[in-house]
C-alpha cells in the first residue's frame, strides 16, 4: 500500500511539473493570454507540489507552519487561476468575477492567518473545520464553474478542440471530488479510499496534460475521420471550373473544419463569391475573424473566441485548404482563358467558313454562272480557304510552342543576318521603306526558324497597320540582345496596348486578315528562346516593339 | 418589279457570298460594309428589306435595329439577322428588337433566300 501510495504521489508530481513546463513552453512560444494563464496556474501548482515534497522530505512529517500555510494559500490560488485561464477567452459576468475574487481573497487571508494547522489523524479544532469548509466550498465552486463552462463551449468546436476543452472540463470535476472527499476524511494512514483520491488527483492531472497539451498522434488521431471529410473537400474543390463554384465548396468545408459561425470568400474587389452561416454585416475584420488570402481574393471564418487556443492544429489546416483553393481559383481562370480563346478561335473561322460554305452551295446550285461572277467566286474562296488555312496554322504552332515541355534549342544567331533574312520573307509593299541599323557581329543565342518567325510576325504587322517608314536597329544591352522594330505611324492605341500580345486583340476598325495570332505567337516564341518581346511606345507615340534575345 | 434588298455586313466575302446568292435568286441588291453606310443608304434608296450583320465596328447591327424601330418613316421594314452569336439569348434579343428571322453564320444562302422570301412575303 505504501509503495503504491508513494508511486501515484511521485506520478502527480511528474505529471504537474511536465505540465507547468509544456504550458510555460507554449507561452513562451506563443506570447498569447490563454496561455500566460494556463501556465501561471499549472507553474504555481507544480512549485506548491514541489516545495511541498521538498519541505516534506526534509522536515521528516511534520512541515514548518509558515511554509505549510504557505503552501496553503498557493493550492488555494489553483483554481482561481484556472479561473483567470477561463476568462482570458471571454468576459465572464460581473458576478461570477466579483464572487471568485472575494471568495479567494478570504480563503487566501484566512490560510495565512491560520493559527495552526492539525496534522492528519489529529482532532481539527471548529475554527480549522470551518476554514476547511470555506476552502472547499471555494474549490468546488470554482471547478465548478470552469467545468461546466469549458464543457458548454465545447458544443459547437471540431472535434479535437471540443475533446480537448472536454478533458479540461472532466480534469477540473475530478480534481474537485478529489479534494472533497480527501477533505472530509482525517486519516493518515494509506487505506483503499486515500489511495483512490490519489488515484484520481493523477487522473485529473493526466486529463490537464491531454487537454492543454495533447501529444500529437492523439491529435491525428481525434482527427482521422475528419481528415476523410477534408480530403473529399479538397478533390471536390480541385474538380470546380469557375470562382463561384471553388468558392461554393471551400466555404462551408472552411466553416465545419474550424467549427465556424460562419465562413465568407471574396474576390479580389471585396465582392463576395460565397456566403456560409451569420455572416457579420458590419466588418469582415471584426473580432473572431480569421482572414487567409487567396492571391485573387480571401477567405474569411468567423470563429469562437477558443478556436484561436484550441484549433490551432484546424486554423493550420485552413491556411493548407486556403492554398489549395488559392491553386483551385488560378486553374479556374486557366479553364476560363481557354474557353475564351476557343470561343475566339471558333469566331475567326466562321467568316471565312460563311464565304466557303456559302459558295460551296452557290456554286453547286447554279452551275451556269457568267465567267466574271465565276471568277470572283473562286477568288473569293481562295482568299477565305487561305485564311482559315493560316489561322489553322497559327493555332496549331501555338499549341505546339506553348505544349513544348523543354525550353526551344538554342544557336549562335547573327543579328544583322536574320534581319536580311526576315526581309527577304517579307520585303516591304510598295511605298514603305525599311531602314536597317545593325551593328555588325552581334550574336544572340537563338533559332533562326523562330527569330525569322518572330521578325517577319512584326514586319507584316507595321505593314498593315503601321507608317510607311519602318526602322530595324540591334544593339547590346548588357546579357541581351535588343532588336527595335518601329514605325513612324499613330502606334497602338493606349487602351489595346495592354492586351496587345493577347490572342485576338485587334486594331478596332482593322482590316481582319490575319489570324489575330501573330504577336501572340511572337512573345510564345521569344519566351522559348529564354527572352521576350514587348511593346514599348517611346514619346513620340509610334509604335515601336522590343525584341530581346539572350547574348551568344 | 424585284424587290431591293440591303445587304449590310464587314466582311467583303461575306457581303459578295449573300449578295450573288440574292442577286441569284433575283433580287435587286444594295450593299453596305457598316453601320453608317447601312443607315445612309436606308434613308436614300428605301429598300424593301435588311439584310443585317450584327457584330461590326463603329455602328453595329443592334444599334441599327434600334434605329429602325425607332424610325417611325419605315414602320414594319422586314429585317433577316446574319450573326455569329449562336446562342438562344441573342436571337430572343434581335427578335425582340424587331429582326424578322435570326441566321447564324456559316449559313446556308438558299436559307437565306427562303428566310428573305417569307419575311418579304409575311409583309406583303
Amino acid at each position: 500500500m505504501e509503495t503504491y501510495a508513494e508511486t501515484l504521489r511521485i506520478a502527480s508530481l511528474v505529471t504537474y511539473g511536465a505540465l507547468g513546463g509544456a504550458t510555460f513552453i507554449r507561452w513562451r512560444r506563443r506570447k498569447a493570454a490563454p496561455d500566460a494563464w494556463a501556465s501561471a496556474t499549472f507553474l504555481s501548482l507544480a512549485t506548491v507540489a514541489l516545495v511541498g515534497q521538498i519541505a516534506g522530505a526534509q522536515a521528516g512529517t511534520a512541515l514548518d507552519p509558515f511554509v505549510l500555510k504557505l503552501l496553503l494559500a498557493g493550492l488555494v490560488l489553483f483554481p482561481y487561476l484556472l479561473l483567470r485561464f477561463l476568462a482570458s477567452f471571454g468576459p465572464l459576468p460581473r458576478w461570477l468575477e466579483w464572487s471568485a475574487a472575494a471568495l479567494t481573497a478570504v480563503v487566501v487571508g484566512w490560510s495565512l492567518a491560520l493559527t495552526q494547522v492539525p496534522r492528519p489523524g489529529t482532532a481539527r479544532p471548529p475554527g480549522f473545520q470551518a476554514y476547511l469548509s470555506v476552502l472547499l466550498a471555494q474549490w468546488v465552486f470554482l471547478f465548478a464553474v470552469v467545468g461546466v463552462r469549458l464543457w458548454r463551449a465545447g458544443r459547437r468546436q471540431p472535434v479535437v478542440a471540443r475533446r480537448r476543452m472536454r478533458l479540461l472540463a472532466a480534469a477540473a470535476m475530478g480534481m474537485s471530488i478529489a479534494i472533497v472527499v480527501s477533505a472530509s476524511r482525517n486519516n493518515a494512514e494509506v487505506t483503499g479510499v486515500s489511495l483512490a483520491i490519489q488515484g484520481l488527483s493523477l487522473g485529473a492531472a493526466i486529463l490537464f496534460f491531454l487537454g492543454l497539451a495533447p501529444p500529437r498522434a492523439l491529435r491525428t488521431a481525434w482527427r482521422r475521420r475528419e481528415g476523410v471529410a477534408l480530403r473529399a473537400a479538397v478533390s471536390d474543390l480541385m474538380r470546380a471550373t469557375t470562382a463561384e463554384q471553388v468558392a461554393e465548396r471551400l466555404v462551408p468545408h472552411a466553416a465545419s473544419l474550424v467549427g465556424a459561425r460562419a465562413a465568407a470568400m471574396y474576390d479580389a474587389s471585396g465582392a463576395p463569391l460565397g456566403l456560409h452561416g451569420d455572416v457579420p454585416e458590419a466588418s469582415a475584420d471584426g473580432p473572431g475573424s480569421h482572414r487567409t488570402s487567396l492571391g485573387s481574393g480571401s477567405l474569411v471564418v468567423w470563429t469562437s473566441p477558443y478556436t484561436p487556443f484550441f484549433g490551432r492544429d484546424e486554423l493550420q489546416e485552413l491556411d493548407a485548404l486556403a492554398s489549395l483553393a488559392q491553386l483551385a481559383l488560378e486553374r479556374c481562370e486557366l479553364i476560363e482563358r481557354e474557353r475564351e480563346f476557343i470561343s475566339n478561335a471558333a469566331h475567326e473561322l466562321r467568316t471565312p467558313m460563311t464565304t466557303v460554305y456559302g459558295m460551296a452551295i452557290t456554286l453547286d446550285e447554279h452551275r451556269e454562272m457568267d465567267r466574271d461572277t465565276r471568277r470572283q467566286t473562286v477568288d473569293a474562296l481562295l482568299r477565305q480557304s487561305t485564311r482559315a488555312k493560316a489561322l489553322i496554322d497559327d493555332l496549331l504552332d501555338l499549341a505546339r510552342i506553348g505544349g513544348s515541355p523543354r525550353p526551344a534549342e538554342r544557336f549562335p544567331v547573327e543579328a544583322g543576318a536574320a534581319i536580311r533574312q526576315a526581309l527577304e520573307a517579307a520585303p516591304p509593299p510598295e511605298g514603305t521603306t525599311v531602314r536597317v541599323d545593325a551593328e555588325p557581329g552581334v550574336t544572340a543565342l537563338a533559332d533562326p526558324e523562330a527569330i525569322e518567325r518572330i521578325l517577319v510576325n512584326l514586319l507584316t504587322n507595321m505593314y498593315a497597320h503601321g507608317g510607311s517608314n519602318v526602322g530595324l536597329e540591334v544593339r547590346r544591352d548588357g546579357r541581351w540582345v535588343v532588336i527595335v522594330a518601329a514605325d513612324d505611324g499613330p502606334g497602338v492605341p493606349p487602351a489595346l496596348a495592354p492586351a496587345l500580345f493577347e490572342p485576338f486583340s485587334r486594331m478596332p476598325g482593322a482590316a481582319t486578315t490575319g489570324s489575330g495570332l501573330g504577336l501572340t505567337i511572337c512573345r510564345s516564341l521569344a519566351r522559348a528562346l529564354g527572352g521576350d518581346v514587348t511593346y514599348e511606345p517611346d514619346g513620340a507615340s509610334r509604335a515601336r516593339f522590343v525584341v530581346r534575345l539572350e547574348r551568344a | 418589279m424585284s424587290a431591293r434588298v440591303l445587304l449590310v455586313d464587314d466582311e467583303p466575302d461575306i457581303l459578295f457570298t449573300a449578295s450573288l446568292a440574292l442577286r441569284l435568286a433575283g433580287y435587286e441588291v444594295l450593299e453596305a460594309a457598316g453601320g453608317r453606310a447601312a443607315l445612309e443608304k436606308l434613308a436614300s434608296d428605301r429598300p424593301d428589306a435588311l439584310v443585317l450583320d450584327l457584330r461590326m465596328p463603329e455602328i453595329d447591327g443592334w444599334e441599327v435595329l434600334d434605329r429602325i424601330r425607332t424610325d417611325e418613316t419605315i414602320p414594319g421594314l422586314p429585317v433577316v439577322v446574319l450573326s455569329a452569336h449562336a446562342s438562344g439569348h441573342a436571337e430572343e434579343r434581335a427578335r425582340q428588337q424587331g429582326a424578322t428571322a435570326y441566321i447564324t453564320k456559316p449559313f446556308d444562302p438558299q436559307h437565306l433566300v427562303r428566310e428573305l422570301g417569307k419575311a418579304l412575303g409575311s409583309d406583303a
